[in-house]
């Protein structure tokens, strides 16, 4: 038997609620490591280049951050990198730096570091994707050691939400060239990068905020989704991103989220039968969009009459669109007919094949549609670049009369993302040249607060009504996540998904 | 042997070169990678920046004029996919793909030897059909079909394997499989009729009436006169293993030269496409010869021709 004196007692005894208290206290650093089952590679791993999904998905929010962030649920702009902003005049913003920020590579955070960052991005030989999400010259310049002044040479309203696109490297990223290791100030460093096959974010001890659970997250590619639903079902990955309905069924972690983007028609105006209203609303009446959603894009999709979602000031509350009509149709249809209208003249479907699982399926319905109303409708099949000239201005113009399949996504929550690409005459993806409606454009650009949400919501009611575009679905992800780990998706899971965010279950 | 082998190689170089003439304008026909590269509603500044920066402003002679000199300086360009120079993407992807190759085409020949001889020593057998029912099916059965349902069968339902990647050596079974699957169907069913044409000769039924044993005859000389047809059928599906190979990429994320080429065309990386296509050739020239080697060795009619 072991004798303890009073005062060993005590030790011991308080050596052992040290321990309890030790053992029972949360974990302070970073422990175990998650594999994620993407479909497709980054195209690209500089900060300016994160707009795109498969770039943002492993960049965003975890290696690179921005001046400010997006709520995923509200759209409202929030504090990130800059802890204040305010507008001097209408043409410049100031943002106050937040304090104790460093880059990976040890670099503090400062005015001249955010100005390198933001003027990197928007230096055209670069050709940065995130610069088309700027509308006018944006340039930055240090205003103290940690306030930054951006101008616009045009007045920005929503200059503080455009720049939460506008990820911030470190100033000694090369200024002229992509940088294929991205130092950023996220709570992971990129630690590793093997082309084609994975990538590798580590914790960073030094982060700013309140440091993540997972310590390591491995990014690897496959492109078969039957192969990323079967990782977690076999425990080999703990998230999988776009999973098929039928690859879900059955599955307890499977979570459905909105993507913002939304599946809809171009219809060619500039040329008949489709400069006529009446024709295009046949079209529109004839498309059975539930039917669609639900049989042929296996539920990925939800039947909508407009080209943004909740999240962005342009939505009409309670508009669903023009029913599905095939009578209603057939009457437009002989009533454009009797009237004069060539309706008879073949319109080519152009149909993008790579926009969603099924796509090429859905067009060809879409066609059969349309040609029960009456119209002949040829499909030509097309991957992004054979669609870009029937898309794009200045080819599309003089493109044989079309309805061109696309897809958009905003989650920018401003409207000024949508409305002037595709309805303005400017924009480089419109075929709208309504002198009208550029001026409706122009005035919401430069709205604010409600008025500018008011303003984005008539041109929106307008588009519709004159069928300049016909929305069909708001398209849907689906992801599945393994018992190990806890994480909810939300309205930015589709384009970036915080690491920060998943947590281990306990 | 020396002059046909010289010859072979002559005619292979200028087949490669004249391949390589028509990728570079063939791809080209595709449209602009800019269209990929950059956002839909990117500026004409935008694009006119990128078409600047990767030399596709210049007009197609001149362009063409360029990389038949880089060519020769094996010069491919850089990646606009992978950012890394061309011939690099292409090369790290060789290894894997001449590995697993090999390693399928051993196993291949392996089973599909054996098989076809039995029953060809056994025709109308139930041996006989058991190995052509086999051989039929596996040559039918849709690789891509095979590559998944193994996937749900032996990884999923029955853990047993990894569903993809390259973490260990049971990772190598489920894509050597589907490999396999094909060349092993119609190898075998190649064995048994080569090895049937032989087995009815007059110095095989002539050897047999003085006492030589089925097994003696087989294998040590009548397969050696069916090679030829073998070695042909054998040569061509390992130039598909070679250049091909794009399900067992796709469906098991292996790292091979096939899925590089898919993914280049779909991202208009013309740089890896032709860089792809260059050493694929080369790939294919060499195993031609070694072929042709194989050929001489087993037929010492060629060697003297």
């Amino acid at each position: 038997m072991i004798n303890l004196s009073k005062s060993g007692l005590a030790w011991t005894l308080l050596a052992a609620q040290a321990g309890l208290a030790f053992a029972a206290a949360p974990a302070l650093t970073a422990e175990g490591s998650i594999v994620l089952a993407m479909p497709a590679e980054p195209t690209s791993v500089d900060a300016c280049d994160d707009s795109t999904r498969a770039n943002a998905r492993v960049l965003r929010g975890n290696v690179v951050e921005a001046l400010t962030r997006l709520d995923p649920q509200s759209g409202a702009v929030g504090p990130l990198l800059a802890t204040e902003w305010s507008s001097p005049d209408n043409k410049s913003w100031l943002f106050t730096i937040r304090p104790g920020v460093t880059f990976h590579d040890g670099t503090p955070l400062d005015a001249a570091a955010v100005a390198f960052g933001i003027n990197r991005s928007m230096n055209p030989d670069l050709t940065c994707q995130t610069l088309s999400l700027f509308p006018t010259k944006t340039t930055a310049t240090v205003e103290s050691d940690m306030v930054v002044r951006i101008t616009t040479e045009e007045p920005d309203p929503i200059l503080p939400a455009r720049i939460a696109y506008i990820d911030l490297p470190s100033p000694k990223t090369p200024e002229a060239a992509k940088s294929d290791t991205p130092i950023g100030t996220g709570p992971y460093r990129f630690a590793g990068r093997e082309i084609g096959q994975s990538i590798t974010l580590s914790a960073f001890d030094g982060y700013w905020g309140e440091a993540p659970e997972i310590a390591e997250a491995n990014y690897v590619w496959r492109a078969e989704a039957t192969i990323r639903a079967s990782m977690i079902k076999t425990g080999e990955a703990d998230i999988a991103y776009d999973i098929p309905t039928h690859e879900a069924e059955g599955q307890a972690n499977a979570q459905q989220y909105l993507t913002n983007g939304v599946f809809y028609l171009r219809p060619m105006l500039q040329k008949p039968p489709l400069d006529d209203l009446r024709v295009r609303q046949a079209i529109a009446s004839s498309i059975d969009k539930a039917t669609l959603a639900e049989v042929l894009m296996d539920n990925s999709g939800t039947p909508t009459g407009q080209l943004v979602t909740q999240l962005i000031n342009g939505y009409v509350p309670d508009y669903t669109g023009m029913p599905y009509d095939l009578e209603k149709a057939k009457a437009l249809f002989a009533e454009a007919k009797a009237a004069g209208v060539a309706v008879d003249t073949p319109i080519t479907l152009v149909a993008r094949t790579d926009l969603f699982s099924g796509a090429e399926e859905v067009s060809q319905a879409i066609q059969q549609m349309i040609q029960q109303a009456g119209f002949t409708v040829t499909l030509k099949s097309v991957d992004t670049v054979g669609w870009s000239p029937w898309a794009r201005k200045p080819d599309s113009l003089t493109q044989p009369v079309n309805l061109l399949t696309s897809s958009h996504n905003n989650i920018s929550g401003d409207g000024s993302l949508t409305f002037p690409n595709f309805l303005g005459s400017g924009g480089r993806l419109s075929v709208v040249d309504n002198a009208e409606l550029d001026a409706k454009l122009a005035a919401a650009a430069k709205a604010s607060g409600e008025d500018r949400a008011a303003a984005y919501r008539e041109i929106a009611q307008y588009a519709y009504d004159q069928e300049l575009v016909i929305p069909v679905a708001a398209l849907q992800g689906l992801l599945l996540t393994s018992d190990r780990i806890a994480y909810e998706a939300d309205g930015f899971t589709d384009i970036e998904l915080h690491l920060s965010d998943v947590k281990h279950k306990q | 042997m020396l002059k046909f082998l010289s010859l072979r190689l002559t005619t292979s170089l200028i087949a490669l070169a004249g391949v390589m003439v028509i990728v570079f304008f063939l791809a080209r026909l595709t449209g602009s990678p800019a269209t990929l590269y950059l956002p839909a509603d990117a500026s004409v500044e935008m694009m006119e920046a990128f078409n600047r920066q990767f030399g596709y402003d210049q007009p197609i002679p001149q362009q063409f004029a360029q990389f038949v000199g880089n060519v020769f300086r094996l010069d491919f360009g850089q990646s606009l996919y992978q950012q890394r120079p061309a011939a690099v993407a292409v090369l790290s992807a060789m290894p894997q793909t001449i590995l697993l190759a090999a390693v399928a085409m051993a196993l291949t020949l392996l089973a599909a030897i054996p098989l076809g001889t039995v029953a060809a020593l056994h025709p109308h057998s139930v041996q006989d059909r058991l190995i052509t029912l086999f051989s039929l099916l596996t040559a039918s059965i849709p690789d891509f079909w095979f590559a998944l349902v193994g996937v749900l069968v032996l990884s999923v339902n029955l853990g047993l394997l990894p569903t993809s990647g390259q973490a260990s050596l049971l990772s190598w079974i489920l894509p050597v499989a589907t490999l396999m699957l094909h060349p092993v169907g119609v190898l075998t069913q190649v064995v048994r009729g080569a090895m049937l044409e032989t087995l009815n000769a007059g110095y095989v039924q002539n050897a047999r009436a003085r006492g030589y044993s089925w097994k003696r005859l087989a294998f040590r000389h009548a397969l050696r006169n069916a090679a030829l047809p073998i070695i042909t059928v054998a040569g061509d599906r390992a130039g598909g293993m070679v250049n091909g190979a794009v399900i067992v990429s796709a469906v098991f994320a292996w790292p091979g030269i096939g899925q590089v080429l898919v993914d280049a065309v779909y991202n208009r990386d013309f740089a890896v496409i032709q860089a792809g296509v260059f050493v694929v050739g080369i790939a294919v020239i060499l195993l031609n010869f070694l072929v042709d080697l194989i050929y001489a060795a087993a037929d010492p009619r060629i060697r003297i021709s």
